[in-house]
């Protein structure tokens, strides 16, 4: 068990290592980031101050044999939302993180205005490298540097500059497998975080290790059965490895729910040309690759490496709500043009989604046109340039949107909805409405659910927040979403169980993995409570109550008192 | 792909369209993405007969839309003009 906190003070420069607290041992990952808020900062705290802190943290069984367990959290008060974030990544950060026998790096204080700084991980010891004359410089080209410096084998944490611009929809950016810095920490402006804490880059040079199980034999059994349980499973060992998240395009439209021109619509006329099918046909041609893994010890592999026109790497990891945010909701039907924006932002260090509604929000004010291309790119432009209308573009969609004197601005929370219009997926409008971290698809996504028909209020609350706790209690474990669904066969739980007693030891089962994610829930919304948020905060745009959405002239109609049940946990 | 019918009981040729994606559309050489796969209908057609008729196990499919509404029954009937839209199992996320 991970058993030391790496803290970095930035006002002081000092550096400590740290025991970990006994009544921490069964919080990770995202539990871990609530826990450590919770007892560490006041949440009325500017997210851009001094009183913020910067958590990077894996999760309860990140390094071990666990399929899929190598899933990076990153948390803090977001400067997006107000509220608690958690963002979730993959990439090779975490199991570095988990090597060095490190629970979390916690980063608090604040530099002098201008300094920045590399923060360097060894298992030897960390220490802070100035930076200033990477300032600037975008995620790409950073890593380069980095790895000539530093050697290939190093993970990289980094920001672009967005988040050393203080934009509140700056993402934090991991290197993956290849050494590219393609997979992201999006959500809520974290990016900004790092910025203000004078951190450019985490840079982990770690040495292979083994971890230290309890019951080893035990543990390596129970690993090899959950594993095959994830590739036997319809969804996990079929359906998301043939052409990963980007199928879900044609899905969501045939069930109306793909955002269309700022979520006017909810199916686009040109699905199928930016579709996983479509991306899968010219990726063969051009020697991309579908069936890619996000982080190394998955047996997933849902993720894919996009090549341009010319037969060159564009980016990685263009998955299904970037494609949905950028193409359909902004009129655009260009998969090469999608992915030059996807390699934009984690460039520059952007959140896809947020752009994504940012940019169709602009579209909706007549700043530029639906389907405006060269549009989107002029304002992209603007943001790397930091002119005045770019900064206004760096505060998200709901700043921008009221600025532009937007009406139907689609966030929750101050943080824009994901690929999936509520209205015709009502159990994710319950999540948007009712998750901690504001609209979100990580926080509880019900697509996909036979037993609920997703157009019909009947049984959304309830499956929502089932869902919310059961991606909470994923969300700890530092294993992906996508490793969860074959949990449902209790042979699986039961070598999940045994994993997490050969590991962490007690005595497991179901109902105590579960209650983990309730009680992180109940952290993050104490925490939101304290911070200023009350139930009326728990409500999507009015829009989405008033105007039906084509083409099945679906309005979310769960209010109020019913909404606050799927915040039982 | 043409479904056998009995000219006697059947007077006029009546079709629907069925759309395929990802694993399934795979599954079939020349697959047509703006045409799908016309099937001939039969009276009192299941959805559960396109699956049999395109030779297509229950188990490949996680979700089957017809005039974009989810499909909860495999025994719904079919009708002329339908277009029905069948996906493997398939998650939300990305």
């Amino acid at each position: 068990m991970l058993d030391k906190f790496l803290r970095v003070n930035m006002t002081s420069k000092s550096i400590t290592y740290e025991d970990v607290k006994s009544d921490y041992a069964f919080f990770g990952g995202r539990g871990l980031i609530a826990r450590v808020l919770t007892d560490e900062i006041d949440p009325k705290c500017d997210p851009l101050g001094k009183g913020n802190k910067l958590i990077v943290c894996p999760g309860l069984l990140t390094g071990t044999m666990a399929p899929c367990s190598g899933r990076l959290s990153i948390g803090a008060k977001s400067p997006l939302t107000g509220t608690i974030k958690e963002s979730n990544s993959g990439g090779v950060a975490s199991q570095m993180i988990a090597r060095l026998n490190l629970k979390g790096i916690i980063i608090e204080g604040k530099p002098n205005p201008g300094e920045l700084f590399f923060l360097l991980v060894r298992a030897e010891g960390a220490r802070l490298i100035p930076a200033g004359r990477f300032s600037m410089m975008n995620n790409y080209e950073l890593a380069s540097a980095l790895q000539k410096d530093y050697g290939p084998k190093i993970g990289i944490i980094s920001i672009g500059g967005a988040g050393e611009r203080g934009y509140k929809n700056s993402s934090i950016q991991i290197t993956d497998i290849l050494g590219r810095p393609c997979r992201a920490a999006g959500r809520g402006g974290l990016g900004s975080v790092m910025g203000s804490k004078g951190i450019k880059a985490i840079i982990l040079d770690v040495p292979q290790t083994v971890p230290k199980y309890l019951d080893q034999a035990k543990f390596s059994q129970a690993a090899r059965r959950y594993a095959r349980g994830i590739t036997e499973h319809p969804v996990s060992g079929k359906g998301l490895p043939a052409l990963g998240t980007a199928s879900l395009v044609n899905m969501v439209n045939a069930l109306g729910a793909l955002p269309t021109m700022n979520y006017k619509m909810g199916s686009f006329d040109k699905a199928e040309e930016i579709s996983g099918e479509k991306l899968a046909e010219l990726q063969i041609i051009r020697g991309g690759k579908t069936g890619h893994n996000c982080h190394p010890g998955c047996v997933i592999k849902c993720s894919n490496i996009y090549y341009d026109e010319n037969g060159n790497y564009l980016t990685s990891g263009l998955e299904y709500e970037t494609i949905a945010l950028n193409g359909s909701n902004c009129g655009i039907s260009s998969l090469d043009a999608i992915a030059r924006i996807d390699r934009f932002c984690d460039d520059f260090g952007l959140d896809t989604m947020e752009t994504g509604c940012t940019m169709a929000v602009c579209m909706e004010a007549g700043k530029i046109g639906f389907g405006d291309i060269d549009g989107v790119f002029g304002l992209l432009r603007e943001m790397a340039d930091g002119t005045d209308f770019g900064k206004v573009l760096g505060q998200g969609t709901r700043h921008v949107g009221q600025i532009l004197g937007v009406k139907r601005i689609p966030t929750v929370k101050g943080q824009s909805l994901a690929g999936y219009d509520p209205r015709s997926l009502k159990g994710t409008g319950v999540t948007y409405a009712t998750s901690p971290m504001g609209a979100d698809h990580t926080a509880g996504n019900t697509l996909g659910n036979p037993a609920v028909d997703p157009h019909n209020k009947k049984g959304q609350v309830e499956l929502s927040k089932n869902t919310q706790i059961e991606v909470a209690a994923f969300d700890n474990l530092g294993m992906c979403h996508f490793s969860e669904f074959c949990a449902a066969d209790p042979q699986n739980m039961a070598a999940l169980v045994e994993m997490l007693e050969a590991y962490l030891g007690g005595e497991w089962n179901a109902r105590r993995l579960l209650g983990i994610g309730a009680q992180t829930l109940r952290l993050e919304r104490n925490f939101n409570i304290r911070a200023g948020f009350t139930e009326k905060d728990d409500a999507l745009p009015e829009f989405m109550y008033l105007e039906n959405l084509p083409p099945h002239n679906t309005i979310f109609d769960i209010g109020g008192e019913e909404l606050q049940k799927a915040v039982k946990y | 792909m043409l479904m056998d019918y009995d000219e006697n009981r059947i007077k006029r040729i009546t079709s629907m369209q069925v759309k395929l994606y990802s694993l399934l559309r795979m599954k079939y050489q020349g697959y047509d993405s703006e045409k799908g796969i016309t099937v001939e209908c039969k009276e009192q057609m299941s959805v559960k007969d396109v699956f049999r008729h395109l030779g297509i196990d229950e188990r490949e499919v996680g979700m089957v839309v017809l005039g974009q509404k989810m499909v909860r029954s495999l025994e719904m009937e079919v009708h002329e003009h339908d277009v029905i839209h069948l996906f493997p199992p398939l998650p939300g996320g990305g």
